[in-house]
């Protein structure tokens, strides 16, 4: 048993663990040059308190707390053993489940995370009888800086993400905590990353910036319609198309490489952790996807509907086999075990002008969450 | 000098790569994929979380960055640049020069290249923009003039100015938060405190959304939004909050003495301080910026430095060491510390004593310098527990002659005490360079107290250099008159092998005038061989007025040797201090005169006699009246008196002048008394009766006839009357009056005359 460390995705065995000193007295207790962190921030060792490891082989029980190698005070302040980076309260304890949501450039995956998180806060995992936070004040200060004030307060699309080789702010995920039940709760930790487009157009990059997509737990990829091109054809002239960037199949076979080559997966077997092929922007195919039924299915309420979430993906899979072809499904067959088709719209409805004056309308944007969530067991589910 | 590359980045429809969004858009001809690689690390830009980007909106900061690269440095300008091809906001241009270390133009900062570059105009993508030669930036930026920010409070100033001093070695950062309008003028402030070598180091980034996640040195914000600095994240950080009074940091000496010299609004002091610290041409530490800044200023008490942080800054800066960094740049610290930090230089040279190489010796030797030129300032004996280094010997030579004289006998006391003069050779030289010294600031006061200082080889070469110089001309002969240098002197005249030798040493010696220099002239005396010998020594010795009972009796002794007659100089030289003698009260005249009288009580007569008579007039009488002017109306030396009423008796039985006997006798009167007159009448009586006496004598005594002695003169007068002839019995007779008379013509009657001059002891 073992949980993994959003921040280096190295994996820290159970009865492992490190804390990090919180004594304010600096003469008491020195900073010390920590060569973990300086090296996971690709920077010199920075000053700081101590790390103090406990690690005990055959105990299956997760150390909570230390006393401080150097000034002897308890400190309960855990930090990867391997990174130094502070993991978020009871990460270790309720282990952490980590999402990496890929795609092509202007998929939508930044509109995406930032709706899908407001969505569950605030709609979804009440009717679950659960809830979502942010399990540390980056995340906290990150997701209200870079998602809700720009979506939902001043109502204007998000910027351009910039790249991870750029953006050193991308090397951190935001953690979410996500707490199902009342009485005997079940909790995860959701761990997000938001990388930009172009990162994923160059396996080197992705390689070197987005290591963590070959260690995440679920893999969502989302597909822009309004990038393929038989869906361009099939859109009237009122409809405002992004430039082509990227092949989703080149996308998602450098995504599934990069996990063969983390997981150390051979060709003849397939991933086994869960693909979720999602068409974004929805709401402006509506007029080709007109019986779908991800624009008449009700939503999931309490336990996740497997039977909706079917149907949905046997009629996205067929508009894949429409607009795309087999090649991309033959692909997915071949090398993921477990994955379904969903279709979902994080704004609803098209920008004017780059704003969002009518607000933000999600559709289905939890859809895929939900299935991981109930892969995981986090949250019940059903056949209707 | 060499030439800087462009690089731009941006987010594009279709790049040189041939895909959309952020990348390298063109780049100069030459730049690697690596260098491209090391660069993009550095081009993220956020605006402000609170920009939200309307029409006619304030475009967001500009981002001016300095960073070091691999062997190289980047000058980064990033600008907003609104919607991308998507029309997607978040857009921005970074524009980069890349230059090789070595070509960097360290005479002007980083960011007043960066500034006069003309970055940010957006360029053909895919193209191959042109090296630009720096030759041509630096020129401009040197033209640059920037004005440091304004109305920054005192405390502020320390704070910042204390956290870049730290950036130089440690992992410092400064925060400067709140206008990054004003970013670039503290970046300039930041750059104009360190020398353009050091600012070299001193990366920046004039604006980014989150300082934690920006690069530099120096990072500026915006106002402060989101979760504070942690103060753990780095040590020493400084945090200031432009226009606000106050910073978070901590303060150095650096920081508060170039804050202060701010405050004071004087930029040449900084300036000078900044060209201080160029001179050194190693990478500089905080710690010897802190020691700079503490010598610089000379006054640490005046910005709450302790003694103890002075000391620990200078220990540090010495124990440093480095194999560019010598002694030769902090010379100049060592003429700005004042006497009273004595205890700094001590512990400085004894840091110093573990510094290996040219740094070690140096300092020491400066330190040593220092201290020999201010002996004042530090205890007795200070030095005397360090070990002597190769070097301190030069050092204190080189003291010597910066010391005033009044320090100089004190710095020498120091040099023997420690055992710097540790050789015969080496106190020969401070002994030639003391007196160069000596003889340079024309200060005689002092040669005693110096010639004390040094020991035997020392004191030799200080007398040779002194008199090398008298005898040029080059000083006064007062130089000579110390009482150790003229026992040299005395010293070496009494062992001198010729007469030449000793008499200019002795010349030289009575010259310099020194009343308590006891020399005896008798061995040059001794070794005088002519008559012109003889002649030049009465000559000097008489001048300056050395004649005493015991040499002129050597020199006479001297004369009689070599069978020559007493010089004429040397009866001059005692008439003239009798003819002196006249004037009351003269020391050296009655020393003369006790001579004299010494001379004749020493049985020798004649040469007595013929000193004693010099200058006097030839007749008896005329002697006679000459004493007795000279006895009258002045308040004599009392050996002097007795000596002329001495003489006075020596002349009665040469003058039978009853009057002149009166009239002297009433000058003995007035101006010895009658214990004086008694004394004359003994004399008179007691010469008269061994030698016999004429009537001038007889003369005498019946002038100081008196009823007390009236007795003791009738029983002389048989005697008396024996010796006379009958004229002069005649003569006595009409003298005298009464009983006196009769018992006088009486006694005549009754003994027959037996010439002129009878022998009435002998009868």
């Amino acid at each position: 048993m073992s949980e993994r460390c959003p921040f280096c995705f190295e994996d820290i065995p159970r009865g492992e663990g490190a804390f990090r000193c919180t004594s304010n007295d600096p003469a008491r207790c020195p900073p010390v040059a920590d060569e973990a962190l300086g090296a996971f921030q690709r920077a010199p060792a920075p000053p700081m308190p101590a790390v103090t490891v406990v690690s005990k082989s055959f105990s299956r029980k997760v150390p909570t707390g230390v006393d401080c190698h150097q000034c002897g005070r308890r400190t309960t302040k855990a930090v990867c053993p391997r990174c130094h980076n502070g993991l978020p309260t009871q990460f270790l304890q309720t282990g952490g489940k980590s999402l990496a949501v890929v795609g092509a450039k202007e998929s939508g995956k930044s509109h995406y995370v930032g709706v899908l998180v407001n969505q569950l806060m605030h709609s979804v995992l009440g009717r679950f009888g659960g809830s979502i936070n942010p399990a540390d004040e980056h995340t906290k200060a990150r997701y209200s800086r870079d998602f809700r004030s720009i979506l939902y307060e001043d109502k204007r699309l998000l910027p351009a993400t910039q790249s991870a080789t750029v953006d050193q702010a991308l090397h951190l995920p935001m953690i979410f905590r996500v707490q199902i039940g009342a009485k005997r709760p079940k909790a995860a930790q959701m761990v997000f990353f938001d990388t930009a487009g172009e990162d994923f157009d160059n396996l080197s990059v992705l390689e070197a910036e987005a290591r963590y997509i070959a260690r995440t737990d679920a893999t969502l990829l989302l597909l822009d319609p309004l990038q393929i091109p038989a869906v361009r054809d099939m859109l009237g002239p009122g409809v405002d198309l992004p430039s082509v960037t990227t092949d989703p199949l080149d996308l998602l076979s450098r995504v599934t490489d990069l996990i063969r080559e983390g997981d150390d997966i051979p060709p003849g077997k397939r991933i086994k952790r869960p693909l979720a092929l999602a068409f974004s922007k929805v709401d402006a195919i509506r007029d080709l996807i007109r019986d779908s039924p991800v624009l008449t299915s009700t939503p999931h309420g309490g336990e996740f509907d497997d039977g909706v979430a079917e149907d949905i993906s046997i009629s996205m899979h067929a508009y894949v086999k429409d607009w795309i072809g087999d090649a991309l499904e033959g692909y997915v067959n071949r090398n993921w075990e477990n994955h379904r088709y969903f279709g979902l719209s994080a704004l609803g409805r098209p920008p004017i002008g780059g704003r969002l004056d009518g607000g933000v309308s999600p559709l289905r944007v939890e859809d895929p969450v939900l299935w991981f969530l109930a892969e995981w067991g986090v949250i019940p589910r059903r056949r209707s | 000098m060499g030439f800087a590359q462009q690089v731009q980045y941006s987010s594009v429809a279709e790049g040189p790569s041939g895909r959309a969004g952020f990348q390298f858009t063109c780049w100069s001809e030459g730049l690697s994929e690596a260098r491209l690689g090391e660069i993009q690390q550095h081009l993220s830009y956020r605006p402000p979380p609170d920009f939200v980007p309307t029409a006619g909106c304030v475009s967001p900061p500009v981002s001016l960055q300095f960073q070091r690269l691999g062997g190289a440095y980047a000058l980064i300008r990033t600008a907003y640049a609104g919607t991308d091809y998507s029309g997607r906001e978040g857009n921005y241009l970074s524009h980069a020069l890349i230059l090789d270390e070595a070509d960097a133009p360290t005479d002007v900062a980083p960011l007043d290249l960066l500034e006069t570059a003309d970055l940010g105009e957006a360029l053909p993508v895919g193209t191959k923009p042109a090296a630009l030669p720096l030759t041509e930036l630096s020129a401009k930026a040197a033209s640059l003039r920037r004005d440091a920010p304004a109305n920054v409070p005192p405390e502020t100033m320390r704070v910042f100015a204390s956290g870049v001093g730290l950036t130089v070695s440690h992992d410092n950062i400064v925060y400067v938060v709140d206008d990054p309008a004003r970013a670039p003028a503290w970046v300039g402030l930041a750059c104009r405190l360190l020398p353009p070598a050091a600012s070299w180091s001193l990366t920046f980034n004039t604006y980014s959304a989150d300082v934690r996640l920006s690069s530099g040195r120096i990072r500026c914000t915006g106002p402060r939004q989101g979760p504070e600095p942690q103060r753990y994240e780095l040590e020493s950080s400084c945090t200031l909050v432009d226009g606000q009074a106050g910073a978070d940091g901590r303060t150095t000496p650096f920081g508060l003495i170039v804050a202060s010299l701010i405050e004071q609004d004087d930029p040449e002091a900084v300036d000078e301080l900044r060209e201080r610290l160029a001179e050194v041409a190693v990478p500089l530490t905080s710690e010897d910026l802190d020691a700079f800044a503490i010598a610089f200023d000379g006054d640490p008490e005046l910005h709450q430095l302790t003694t103890g942080d002075q000391i620990r800054a200078l220990e540090t800066l010495v124990a440093r060491g480095g194999s560019s960094f010598n002694a030769r740049h902090l010379s100049w610290l060592f003429d700005r510390l004042p006497a009273e930090r004595a205890d700094a230089v001590v512990r400085l040279h004894e840091a110093a004593s573990s510094t290996p190489g040219e740094l070690g010796e140096g300092v020491r030797g400066l330190s040593l310098r220092w201290l020999l030129a201010h002996p004042s300032s530090i205890a007795p004996g200070i030095l005397a527990g360090g070990t002597a280094h190769q070097g301190d010997a030069q050092a204190l030579l080189d003291a010597i002659e910066e010391v005033d004289a009044h320090e100089l006998a004190q710095c020498l006391q120091r040099g023997y005490s420690s055992g710097l003069v540790d050789s015969p050779a080496m106190s020969a030289g401070v002994g030639a360079r003391a007196a160069a010294r000596l003889i340079d600031s024309g200060d005689s006061s002092n040669v005693d107290a110096v010639a004390a200082a040094t020991d035997r080889a020392g004191l030799e070469a200080l007398t040779d250099g002194l008199l090398d110089a008298v005898r040029a001309g080059a000083a006064p002969a007062s130089m000579l008159e110390s009482t150790v240098v003229s026992g040299e002197l005395v010293e070496r005249f009494a062992s001198a092998p010729d007469f030449d030798t000793a008499f200019e040493l002795l010349r030289l010696h009575l010259a310099s005038g020194n009343p308590s220099a006891s020399v005896d002239p008798a061995p040059v005396v001794e070794l005088a061989r002519s008559a012109d010998d003889v002649e030049g020594l009465v000559a000097e010795l008489a001048r300056s007025g050395a004649i005493d009972e015991a040499l002129a009796t050597t020199l006479l002794n001297r004369c009689d040797a070599l069978s020559l007659s007493a010089p004429a100089s040397l009866l001059s030289a005692a008439s003239e201090r009798l003819r002196r003698g006249q004037l009351p009260p003269a020391p050296p005249q009655v020393e003369l005169a006790q001579a004299v009288v010494a001379v004749d009580r020493a049985d020798r007569t004649a040469k007595a006699v013929r000193l004693a008579s010099v200058g006097m007039p030839e007749s008896a009488r005329s002697r006679l009246s000459w004493l007795r002017e000279s006895l009258d109306g002045s308040s004599l030396p009392p050996a002097w008196a007795t000596f002329l009423r001495r003489r006075a008796v020596e002349e009665v039985a040469a003058v039978a002048d009853s009057r002149e006997h009166a009239r002297l006798l009433d000058v003995i009167r007035a101006e010895g008394g009658t214990a004086a007159v008694a004394e004359y009448a003994d004399a008179a009586v007691a010469l008269a009766t061994s030698r016999g006496a004429g009537a001038g004598v007889g003369a005498c005594l019946f002038t100081v006839w008196r009823p007390r002695r009236e007795r003791v003169i009738a029983q002389e007068i048989p005697r008396l009357v024996g010796a006379l002839n009958r004229k002069r019995r005649d003569e006595i007779g009409e003298l005298l009056t009464g009983a006196a008379r009769d018992a006088w013509l009486a006694r005549c009657e009754e003994i027959p005359t037996k010439g002129l001059f009878g022998r009435l002891g002998r009868s």
